[in-house]
Formats: C-alpha cells, sequence, structure tokens
C-alpha cells in the first residue's frame, strides 16, 4: 500500500507503526507483539486515570480490541502511542463518565471508591490515627494516589502522559485534540495542584521515605483541609483552545 | 509554608507554565537561558522549581504491577473471537448485500434456502477436511513450534547463520492420509492433539507461519534456514529452545550469534551416531553403579526390582537424559581415555571434521555429538515403554509448557540455564509417583497437587 513520504519516515522511525500496519494486513503474530508492548504502558495509565485494577485491566482490553477493530482504517498519521493513548483516553473517558452517573445514586448512601475519593477522608485519617510518626511508603503512595485523583480528568491524563509516557507537549496535544500551548498550561495546572497538595509532606513531616520528624503530615489551613481550596484546582479548565 | 509569588496571579502563571516547560525539557534555549537567568538572582523562584520538582518525583510512588500472562492471553482471546465474528459477518453478509441487488422477493427465499445450506456445510465441516488442511503444519509441527514466525526465519537468512550445510530434511508425509504407515498415522494423531492444546492465538500464528511460508518466493530457502536452525537446536540443550522462543526474533539472533558452537549443526551420519551410541553404552556398563546411585531416591525401590538387562537400559537412558539436558554441572564426566575411545570410534570424516577445529572448540564439538545420539537413543526408545526415564526430557519440555503456571513458567525462565534446568526436573520429578515394580513410566503430578509441592521447596 502507498504512503506518504512523511508517512513512510513516521514508519521507518516508529517500530510500532510497522507492527500496527502488519496488523491492518492480517498478522496475528504482531498484533500480540503490540499487546506485549504497551499492556503494561497502557494498564498503568488506565490504572491511575480510573483509579482501579480491575476497571483498568478491562478498560485495556477494550482499547485493544478497539485497535485490532479500527485495524482496516488504520493509517499512518502519528505515531503508534499517540493513537493509541486517545483510544485509551476516550474509552475511560466514556467508563468514568458512566460511572460517575451510577455513583450520582451510590454515594447518596455512602459508597466510597477510588475516583472521586474526599481528599479530606484521606486527611482526617493521617491525622487523627497517626499523628505524629512518618509516613510510610504505603501511605506516601497513598496520598500521591489521592493527590493525582484530585486532578480533573484531562489534567491527570496530561500528568501520566507526561510523567510515565515520557510524551512531549506536542505528542500529548495530538493525543488529548489540543494545542500544545494548552498542553503547556494545562501541564503547569496540574503540577501547580499537585505541589500544593504534596508540598506539606515536606514541609510539616519529612520527605516520606527519608528521617523522622514528628509533624503532623498535612499542616492546619493546608489546601487538603480547606474543601473550598479544590474548586481552585479546575481553574481554567474550560478555556484550553484545541 | 512556602511563600513564593501567588501562582494564580495571570503574570505568575505565565511564569510557571515557563518554569514547568523548563523542568520538562520543553524550553528552546534562548528561552532556558531567561528562566536560568531569573533563577540565579530570584530565590523564591528557585524555591519554587525545587518544590514543583520534587512533588512531581513523588509520582514515581505510584507502582503499577505489569499485567500477568493470564490477561494477555485473555486479551487475545477476546481479539480472536472479535476475528471470528468479523469474519462470519462478512460470510452472512456477502450474500445478504447480492440478494438485495439482484434478486425479486420471491427468489430471495430461495437465495436464503441455499445461502443456509451453504452456512450449515461450512458450520458442520468434515473433521478429516480439517485435518487434512492441517496436514502441512502437524507434518512440520515441531519446527514450526520452535521458530514461531517467518520474521525470525528471513533475519537466519539474511544473517546467513547455519550455513554449513545441513542434512536432508526427513522424507515428506504422503498428501493422502490413507497412505500413510500405521508409525505415521500414529505420529499424526499425537501431533494432532499436541495442536490442539495450544492456544487459538498460537495455532494461528501456526497456521499463519504455514501460509507465509507457502506463499513466499523464498520460501523454500526459508524452510532450509528452518531445518538448519532445527538441526543445530538438536545439538543443543533441551530447554533451549523455549529459551530463544522467549526473546523477540532480533533477540534470538543476537543470542545464537553469541554461541561459539554455531557452526556445528550437521549433522553426524547414521554410522556415526551408532559407534557413538556404542560407546554411550560401554560408558553406562562401566558408570552403572554411581549413575544409579545418582538416580531420585524416589526411583531407588523401582531399580531395585528389575532384571539387571531392563536397568542397564535405564542407566543408559539416563546418562543419555544427563548429556541430552546439557546441564553442564550434572553431565557424567568423561575421562581422557573416554574421550580418546570414543574418536577412535568415529569414521574418517567425522574424525576429520573433529580435527579441523580448534583444540579447544573440539570437546564442544563431540559434546553436541552425544548430544546427537544421545537423543537418538532416547527417541528409538521412545513407545518401547523401556525404561523409566527414556522420554523423561520430552515430558519436562510438555510439563513446562502445559502444566507449569505462567507464573512459574516465568520464574525457571529467570534463571541461569543449568539452574532452570535443574529446579524443572525437581520439579516434575516432586510430583511423580514411586515407580511400581516393573512398571516403566513415572506417573506425571496432577496440576492441582502442584502447588503444594512447590510450597516446600
Amino acid at each position: 500500500m502507498a504512503v506518504s513520504e512523511s508517512s513512510a519516515r513516521r514508519y521507518a522511525l516508529d517500530p510500532d507503526v510497522r507492527l500496527m500496519l502488519q496488523v491492518r494486513d492480517g498478522s496475528a503474530t504482531a498484533f500480540e507483539e503490540l499487546v506485549l508492548r504497551y499492556q503494561s504502558r497502557l494498564v498503568r495509565v488506565l490504572e491511575h486515570l480510573v483509579g482501579g485494577r480491575h476497571l483498568a485491566e478491562d478498560l485495556a482490553q477494550e482499547v485493544f480490541l478497539r485497535v485490532f477493530r479500527a485495524r482496516k482504517q488504520y493509517v499512518v498519521g502519528a505515531k503508534f502511542a499517540t493513537w493509541l493513548f486517545t483510544i485509551a483516553s476516550h474509552v475511560a473517558s466514556n467508563a468514568v463518565r458512566d460511572r460517575t452517573r451510577r455513583r450520582e445514586v451510590a454515594l447518596a448512601v455512602g459508597e466510597s471508591g477510588p475516583v472521586g475519593v474526599p481528599l479530606d477522608g484521606l486527611v482526617q485519617a493521617s491525622t487523627g490515627s497517626m499523628p505524629a510518626r512518618q509516613l510510610d511508603k504505603a501511605e506516601v503512595r497513598q496520598v500521591v494516589r489521592l493527590a493525582l485523583e484530585s486532578l480533573s480528568e484531562r489534567q491527570r491524563l496530561a500528568v501520566l502522559l507526561n510523567k510515565f509516557e515520557g510524551m512531549s507537549y506536542a505528542d500529548i496535544a495530538a493525543t488529548l485534540d489540543l494545542s500544545p500551548p494548552a498542553v503547556k498550561s494545562l501541564l503547569s495546572r496540574a503540577r501547580e495542584n499537585l505541589r500544593q497538595t504534596l508540598e506539606p509532606y515536606f514541609e510539616y513531616g519529612t520527605p516520606p521515605p527519608g528521617g523522622g520528624a514528628a509533624q503532623p503530615p498535612v499542616a492546619p489551613g493546608h489546601p487538603l483541609m480547606d474543601a473550598s481550596s479544590k474548586k481552585g484546582r479546575e481553574e481554567g479548565e474550560h478555556g484550553h483552545h484545541a | 509554608m512556602a511563600t513564593m509569588p501567588d501562582p494564580s496571579g495571570q503574570h505568575d502563571a505565565a511564569l510557571r507554565e515557563e518554569l514547568v516547560a523548563y523542568l520538562d525539557g520543553e524550553l528552546d534555549a534562548s528561552r532556558s537561558r531567561r528562566i536560568e537567568e531569573r533563577l540565579a538572582d530570584e530565590p523564591q523562584l528557585r524555591r519554587l522549581l525545587q518544590e514543583l520538582d520534587r512533588t512531581w518525583s513523588l509520582l514515581e510512588e505510584l507502582g503499577a504491577p505489569p499485567p500477568d500472562e493470564d490477561f494477555t492471553r485473555t486479551t487475545l482471546e477476546m481479539v480472536a473471537v472479535a476475528a471470528d465474528e468479523d469474519v462470519a459477518r462478512g460470510r452472512a453478509e456477502a450474500p445478504r448485500r447480492r440478494r438485495r441487488r439482484w434478486l425479486a422477493a420471491a427468489a430471495a427465499l430461495l437465495a436464503a434456502a441455499a445461502t443456509g445450506f451453504a452456512a450449515v456445510a461450512l458450520m458442520a465441516p468434515d473433521p478429516n477436511a480439517q485435518l487434512r488442511r492441517d496436514l502441512p503444519i502437524l507434518e512440520n509441527l515441531d519446527q514450526y513450534r520452535q521458530v514461531d514466525g517467518v520474521d525470525f526465519l528471513e533475519l537466519v537468512l539474511r544473517e546467513k547463520l547455519f550455513a554449513e550445510d545441513a542434512e536432508e530434511a526427513p522424507p515428506a508425509w504422503p498428501d493422502d492420509i490413507d497412505a500413510m504407515t500405521a508409525a505415521q498415522k500414529e505420529e499424526l494423531s499425537r501431533r494432532q492433539r499436541e495442536f490442539a492444546a495450544l492456544s487459538p492465538v498460537r495455532q494461528q500464528r501456526l497456521r499463519q507461519l504455514d501460509e507465509q511460508l507457502r506463499r513466499d518466493p523464498d520460501g523454500e530457502k526459508l524452510r532450509e534456514a528452518m531445518n538448519r536452525y532445527c538441526q543445530w537446536l538438536s545439538t543443543q540443550p533441551a530447554y533451549r529452545g523455549a529459551q530463544l522462543l522467549e526473546l523477540d526474533p532480533a533477540g534470538r539472533i543476537k543470542e545464537i550469534r553469541q554461541e561459539p558452537g554455531r557452526g556445528f549443526g550437521k549433522r553426524l551420519d547414521a554410522k556415526d551416531l551408532e559407534a557413538i551410541g556404542r560407546w554411550i553404552d560401554q560408558y553406562a556398563t562401566e558408570h552403572e553403579a554411581r549413575l544409579l546411585e545418582g538416580l531420585p531416591k524416589l526411583h531407588h525401590a523401582g531399580l531395585a526390582g528389575l532384571a539387571p538387562a531392563a536397568r542397564h537400559r535405564i542407566v543408559v537412558a539416563t546418562v543419555c537424559q544427563h548429556w541430552q539436558s546439557g546441564s553442564r554441572a550434572a553431565q557424567p564426566p568423561i575421562s581422557d581415555a573416554e574421550a580418546a575411545e570414543l574418536r577412535a570410534r568415529l569414521g574418517p570424516e567425522a574424525r576429520a571434521r573433529l580435527e579441523s577445529r580448534p583444540a579447544a572448540e573440539q570437546p564442544r564439538l563431540l559434546a553436541g555429538w552425544i548430544r546427537q545420539a544421545a537423543r537418538q537413543q532416547l527417541g528409538s526408545r521412545r513407545g518401547e515403554g523401556a525404561s523409566l526415564l527414556s522420554g523423561l526430557d520430552e515430558r519436562l519440555a510438555d510439563y513446562f509448557e502445559f502444566q507449569l503456571s505462567p507464573e512459574e513458567r516465568d520464574r525457571l525462565m529467570r534463571l541461569p540455564a543449568d539452574e532452570m534446568q535443574q529446579r524443572l526436573r525437581q520439579l516434575y520429578l516432586t510430583q511423580a509417583k514411586p515407580a511400581e515394580p516393573g512398571g516403566h513410566r513415572a506417573a506425571r503430578g496432577k496440576p492441582e497437587g502442584r502447588r503444594k509441592a512447590e510450597g516446600g521447596g
């Protein structure tokens, strides 16, 4: 099949594009190789995006299925990873939307789950039951997870793609269908939110895996303690320029 | 808490974006320099940078274990089902489209009936038809399984690995199943069972390999490359094939390149193999007591009850087994006198081949030949029921492939080769029931007993 010159260049540069073209032409081996290459990365991003291992694995399978179903229409247009994570982003969005709809009812009877867990609950647990000791590794993970979950879905995805996939602003822009300046601003806000949420662990406790100061991990007056500050996290979220 | 510019302010938001982009390596040289100049002058900005950086690095605490093999398998199966559905849909839609286009309402009924008939014929195929279709795959099953994809063969060919002339491929089976000998039919049915036990994805991959080999203009050359590779593999320890299969084609080539004995793939002719076989027999006689002692305690009672001739066969099989399975530590040592005896038994051509190698390589080549002869010995005893341990290697491979859990397989694959083989044998043997006196085969442990047995060691 003919490909344009720039596509051919991409083809040569991205071995996954080559695999995907083999999938398009009916190679099961190539598909398996793509699954093996991407499953861990995909599940990791989805797990932190939707908060929940089982759901993440289900969604990852859905993503792979969509990749397979779309194989005949596949054209060399972008990096394979960008295409894959674009699909993942849609699949996750739909899942979160569906679940949010269900949770509007469920939350009224006190259900709690990974997405949208109120941070205040964590803070109470941390300050109330373990006021004067350093956080252990599991607790640090929990704090970081909740800090991540406090971001908007878009910020979270941009953070995950940047941090774990090492994607450039341009690639994140292609994945999220935004302009690179919009990604720059999105990531800046996300990192500022993370800084505000997590910095007190450095300020008032010791750095989590390190030495042994005896301060509460979350300072009074910190945004985590202040429910109103959470609204600020979404600041500017609607102003993307696509 | 840090005191620093209010990041919500318009000005500071822009500065913060620059700072974050600087951390992400997204600024060009001049903008980076500007940020660096400001950082040098403004302690507050430096502090903001540090905080952004260290809170960002906390994200590394977010672990996510990789999905297990089960995830991969179910994903691939799910997709295989989707592929089947696509095919079925395509098949169902084609006649419908034709109907819409060409037929009047009355004629459509007839066409539908005809389509129904065709569909039934398609969905209830004659089992022999399937067998006939799979015949080329079954005929080459062992080789296809070792090779696993045409990409690898292309690389073997391109890299001119195993370029030495190989022995002739075994004679092809007759195309007509009815024309096969009883032994061929039995072998065919064994391979059919083996093929059926593979995952649908693996089956599909082997079918695809067969298809590609038949279509490829270089198909014949690729098949020759496959034969040479498999012949080389037959001189290697048994787990080697499985180990190589874990790598992608390029990785396999790289690994094979590191084998100094790569050029030794050409098999000996039958006379030399027989001669080595007789030498093995003699070796087994001389070392019988020590070899018997080395067998798992589990089998000692069974061995004591055997006639001397039967016991000798077991010893021969054991020594073959040790040489063939390739764990160097477990290989029975060969004295200089024994090695000289072995050389003397070889035909002139084989001896010349041996002596054309540098002295340092000769023991390695000899070891490869002993392995070939040992494999042949084990093979000729298969089905005879002559030995407690004959065919153990094959059963080990089977056990490794079909009975171990993916986690156990992974664990084994991570061990150094020698240890892996040893551990696999240990796992297998701890489940085997003691042989009945006069009985020949150690019963294989049931999978459900495996975890318990494993838990202890």
